[in-house]
């Protein structure tokens, strides 16, 4: 390695630095990349999965990349994503329930379910954080991307079912931790 | 190093590690002089053990982020450097000895240009001094040099030799004068 001035070698320092912390963020791929492939061996559509993936791929290594807690962030994302994932993929099966002259689609309370399931873990995790809020923002990102996988059976509706039950199931999380405070 | 200046570095580590940008220049610092510090005594260079320790600072750098605040940050970065002081001191040892062994190598097979020409020199002077004796001297000494098998060890051949001889010293004195 060639002598490098005071300067040169602090820059090359940081350089070296952000090249490990971007070869330690790409583990995240690790997590993300098994779950793409199980969408598309479930016969999740194509474009959907390479859409969702994209985003995922990207998004994933560089969050964690920036700090180590967006790292764990995505990690929860994933897995508090996985039953929005697993849940309306299993009730699809079940067809549309018929209830009277009414009709249901399971997969929408599934999703709803789910998102709670997810927005109160988030949440509890976020609270565990210094920086509660970036943490949830990223981690919700996260879950939605990955729920989306799944809920999108049941089509935008699917998905913004997920959405309200993130919201749901934060609420309590938040208001429970702020009556304990006052 | 007091234990104060330990618990930063310590905690500057840990920040870098988690990815807090800001505690990139107090731990370059503080592990730069740490390094820096352990090389030269470890390798006894001054050049070598900015080397040693420049080279260590990048690794360490590089592996910043899978750090354990449960390690001690001195420590783990010591780690790097003994490990560049060894390979460092391990391949000068070992371009040492690839020198010394090449040396020798060329020392043994071809001759220099300036042998070269004085085995030149001498093989001209002696074909012209032998081509100045007698016939029968010169096939004497050619059967001599050609071993004792063609030539044979009675001691009428002996005493052939030692008039070749004789001529062919007398005949080089006259060419190419005394070494006195």
């Amino acid at each position: 390695m060639a002598r490098l001035t005071e300067s040169q070698r602090e820059h090359r320092g940081r350089w070296m630095y952000e090249l490990g912390r971007a070869r330690w963020a790409s583990r995240t791929l690790l997590w993300v990349l098994p779950l793409l492939l199980v969408a598309l061996v479930i016969g999740r559509p194509v474009a959907l999965v390479l859409g969702l993936g994209a985003a995922l791929c990207v998004l994933s290594p560089a969050l964690a990349m920036v700090h180590a807690r967006y790292a764990r962030a995505v990690l929860v994302g994933i897995v508090a994503g996985l039953p929005a994932f697993v849940l309306p993929l299993l009730l699809r099966s079940l067809g549309i329930v018929r209830l009277g002259s009414a009709t249901l689609d399971p997969c929408l309370p599934a999703s709803f379910v789910s998102g709670i399931l997810a927005g109160a873990l988030v949440s509890a995790r976020a609270l565990d954080e210094e920086h509660r809020v970036t943490f949830w923002v990223a981690a919700v990102v996260i879950t939605a991307l990955t729920g989306t996988l799944g809920c999108s059976v049941a089509g935008s509706a699917g998905v913004l079912g997920l959405m309200a039950g993130v919201a749901t199931g934060t609420a309590p999380v938040v208001l429970r931790r702020g009556l304990g405070r006052s | 190093m007091d234990a104060s200046q330990r618990d930063q570095v310590q905690l500057a580590m840990t920040a870098l590690a988690e990815g807090d940008r800001s505690a990139f220049r107090p731990v370059f610092t503080a592990l730069w002089a740490i390094l820096l510090r352990f090389s030269e005594r470890a390798l006894h260079d001054a050049d070598l053990a900015q080397d040693a320790a420049q080279a260590a600072l990048m690794k360490l750098l590089l592996h910043a982020a899978e750090f354990q605040p449960e390690r001690d940050a001195v420590s783990w970065a010591l780690g790097f450097a003994a490990f560049e002081c060894l390979s460092l001191r391990n391949r000068s040892r070992r371009r040492q000895e690839a020198g010394a062994e090449g040396l020798a190598t060329v020392a043994g097979s071809d001759p220099s240009p300036e042998e070269a020409v004085i085995r030149e020199d001498l093989r001209a002077a002696a074909t012209e001094v032998l081509g100045s004796l007698r016939p029968v001297d010169a096939e004497t000494l050619d059967l001599a040099f050609a071993g004792p098998r063609r030539a044979g060890s009675g001691p009428a051949f002996r005493k052939r030799l030692q008039r070749a001889l004789e001529r062919l010293r007398a005949a080089w004195r006259h060419t190419h004068g005394s070494p006195d």
